[in-house]
């Protein structure tokens, strides 16, 4: 909900691309690297542009969607809700690797600890008890080892070798 | 906004490998949420991945999947000789956790000594051991308390002694759990940590007395289930936050936290004077949460800040609130006299014990509810309301024509039913419901019956005939014409929850996976015979769930 008669503070962002962002002050500030800028520049003007030179524009709007839920469900104490895991799961069921990718290398630089970790977390299962070559196809990870080396690695850590499912 | 397309599984196997060009510190957090068994296995996919789980700083050993002890050794040993190699590449550790739950004996301990001084060696940041065994606690090498690099430390089921050198540690975080730490201790170790920001101490023994005194930095402590414990004193100017719960022969003493933003109290033997000298002091608080304290019988709370005040299962009799910014009220428990200033209530939620054991509510009963509920219209545009049946809410047509409805405030109410809905229908439920609340903008009703069935009704009404003076003759007790002559439509949701198992269970995982939740959803809008409609809504859901009547019967 937001509160009436409080005029909205809006937060310029360049993206790499040359796109302008248009950003409400709270989902901005989800962003350290974007919050550190304002603290250091205290007297920054209201109308200041953040040049964002590492990220594109696709994965800033992914982002920016992300962090608008997020915002809005802490303000409704929905925080940790069934309503937030529905939502973080319909965001990323529709996200190829490639997407996930650059939104985590957009969120590392960004520096969003909560996205970043649910993104990761997203890869991490991706991985939880996927067999090797299923790994590599899902993710395209190309194999350089040879058969000997290959057959080396495996030997060194038979253990873990043990019970995978072939998903 | 974001993006487009809708790839499918199939698609998203694409030929170009997009997460290996992540970072390895990337590359690293993402391995810190696998086993370490999964994560040992990313080394065969590639020359790079190899490479990142050799410099992999986070190491993470749950045991869960482990069948016996001489495979919980042979993965101790593993995790030894990975500390040792970090140890010898210079990498520092970030994180070391080692949790085991079954199997152990001296060699095993042996080991985790070994690993916990590796981590040391390589100065560790973070380090959390959990040992949940039945039949003691691990002894911690007295290291740990020597190590000025841990800023984080956890420990579950563990003894810890007193190291004869006291250097200044930089803990920020430290949480124990099942812990045996004497008073000599607890008093040095506190001494020994300036720096604390998080503390948690829960279920620990050996102790009888807990000060915390100038620790600048600290914000929040959680102290929970300590038998032995019987005195609490902090003092620290900066906490923000405390939680003391279970312990019932405790004295407590927080009177000097004067920033304290966030109170939890739960179980515990204070008394009314107590905790109204004590929150008068807090000009600050905004949170507070009063949870079976048995002592209490009358609460006098006043409080310029407080947003939030739960009361959950305390034998009191009277709440006077001064809260003039009070926003969200959580009551459980028997009826009160309730008295209270916060007229800007965005959420009420109220679950009153004894209305309805049975599903015959006695009228006087029924009177008294409606009465207590009157002192939430106008304060509350949320009211959630929470019964064992259901009953004392159906309000028998002869006495609404006496009564007033209570709730000519409210704009969404929302009705939890903890008992299988055998003995009223859903039209029979939100026509008593837009009785007590006319005009209200949605109402949502949530019961089992089988699944967990949620419904949520929005009504659109239309233009009021009261001023055309048409005001039919049920109406007129009330002052505002009633729902039943100018209701236009309902929008109807209704999501149903319910566990199964898993289509393919993975039988070499031992995780626990035995059943995962599934929702289903539909949509309705009726505007015509909107009574036939839900009758047959409620037909419906009956029909689905038949079998459950049948074996009733």
């Amino acid at each position: 909900m937001s509160k009436l008669g409080q005029a909205k503070r809006i937060i310029f962002l360049k993206t790499a691309d040359g796109q302008l962002f248009e950003v409400d002050e709270p989902v901005a500030m989800e962003f350290e690297i974007v919050k550190s800028f304002f603290d250091e520049n205290e007297d920054a003007a209201d109308d200041t542009v953040v040049p964002l030179p590492n990220v594109s524009a696709e994965p800033l709007a992914g982002i920016i969607e992300f962090c608008k839920a997020h915002v809005e469900f802490r303000a409704n104490g929905a925080a940790g809700k069934d309503e937030v895991k529905k939502f973080n799961a319909e965001y990323i069921k529709e996200k190829s690797n490639e997407q996930l990718k650059e939104l985590i290398l957009a969120a590392n630089y960004l520096n969003i600890k909560e996205m970043l970790d649910f993104l990761t977390e997203t890869i991490a299962n991706r991985l939880k008890n996927k067999s090797v070559e299923y790994v590599r196809a899902f993710f395209g990870i190309e194999n350089d080892f040879t058969p000997q080396e290959e057959e080396a690695v495996r030997k060194e850590y038979e253990w873990a070798f043990e019970g995978v499912d072939e998903d | 906004m974001g993006y487009s397309g809708c790839d499918s599984m199939e698609n998203r196997i694409d030929n170009l490998d997009r997460i290996s060009a992540l970072p390895d510190e990337i590359l690293h957090h993402i391995l810190s949420f696998v086993s370490l068994k999964q994560a040992v296995r990313t080394s065969v996919l590639s020359k790079s991945w190899k490479e990142t789980w050799h410099t992999c700083p986070i190491l993470v050993l749950e045991n869960h999947t482990h069948r016996d002890i001489a495979r919980v050794k042979e993965v101790l040993k593993f995790m030894e000789q990975t500390l040792l190699n970090r140890h010898m590449e210079m990498i520092s550790l970030r994180k070391l956790m080692i949790s085991l739950s079954w199997f152990w004996d001296d060699k095993v301990a042996a080991l985790v000594d070994r690993c916990v001084c590796f981590a040391i060696g390589s100065n560790v940041k973070e380090l959390k051991l959990r040992f949940p065994l039945l039949w003691g606690r691990y002894n911690l090498p007295q290291i740990v308390f020597c190590a000025k690099s841990i800023n984080v430390l956890e420990l579950d089921h563990c003894t810890l002694s007193r190291p004869r050198i006291g250097v200044q540690l930089s803990l920020r975080k430290l949480c124990l759990v099942g812990v045996y730490v004497d008073d000599q201790m607890i008093e040095n170790l506190f001494a020994r940590c300036p720096l604390i920001e998080y503390l948690t101490i829960e279920s620990s023994k050996g102790f009888k007395s807990l000060e915390l005194f100038s620790l600048r930095k600290l914000h929040e402590v959680e102290i929970s289930s300590n038998a032995e414990l019987k005195k609490v004193e902090i003092n620290a100017l900066n906490v923000h936050s405390v939680t003391i719960t279970n312990m019932e022969t405790c004295v407590i003493n927080v009177a000097c936290c004067k920033n304290l933003k966030c109170l939890v109290l739960s179980d515990l033997s204070i008394t009314d004077d107590w905790l109204c000298n004590v929150i008068s002091d807090f000009s600050l608080l905004q949170f507070l949460s009063i949870i079976y304290c048995h002592k209490l019988r009358s609460l006098k709370i006043s409080g310029p800040s407080l947003k939030e005040l739960v009361i959950i299962g305390c034998d009191l009799v009277e709440v006077k609130l001064e809260t003039p910014n009070l926003s969200i009220f959580r009551f459980h428990g028997h009826p009160i006299s309730f008295t209270s200033n916060a007229m800007a209530l965005s959420e009420t939620d109220l679950y009153i014990y004894g209305y309805d054991d049975d599903i015959q509510v006695d009228i006087q009963v029924l009177v008294k509810y409606i009465e207590l509920l009157a002192k939430f219209n106008q304060c509350s545009e949320v009211l959630n309301l929470e019964h064992c049946t259901g009953a004392v809410v159906i309000v028998p047509r002869e006495w609404r024509q006496i009564l007033h409805p209570p709730l000519c405030g409210v704009k969404h109410l929302n009705l939890l039913i903890d008992d299988d809905l055998f003995d009223f229908t859903i039209p029979q439920l939100v026509d008593s419901l837009l009785w007590l609340s006319p005009h209200i903008e949605t109402i949502s009703m949530s019961f089992p019956l089988g699944h967990r069935h949620e419904y949520s009704f929005q009504f659109l009404y239309k233009e009021q005939l009261i001023h055309k003076g048409e005001n039919p003759s049920c109406c007129q007790s009330l002052p505002i014409s009633c729902w039943q002559n100018c209701l236009k439509g309902v929008k109807i949701e209704h999501t149903a929850t319910y566990f199964a198992r898993p289509a393919s269970v993975d039988r070499f995982s031992l995780e626990r996976k035995t059943s995962e939740k599934r929702t289903y959803e539909e949509r309705f809008y009726f505007h015509d015979n909107i009574w036939d409609e839900l009758n047959n809504l409620h037909l419906n859901l009956r029909n689905k769930f038949s079998y459950l009547f049948d074996g009733d019967k």
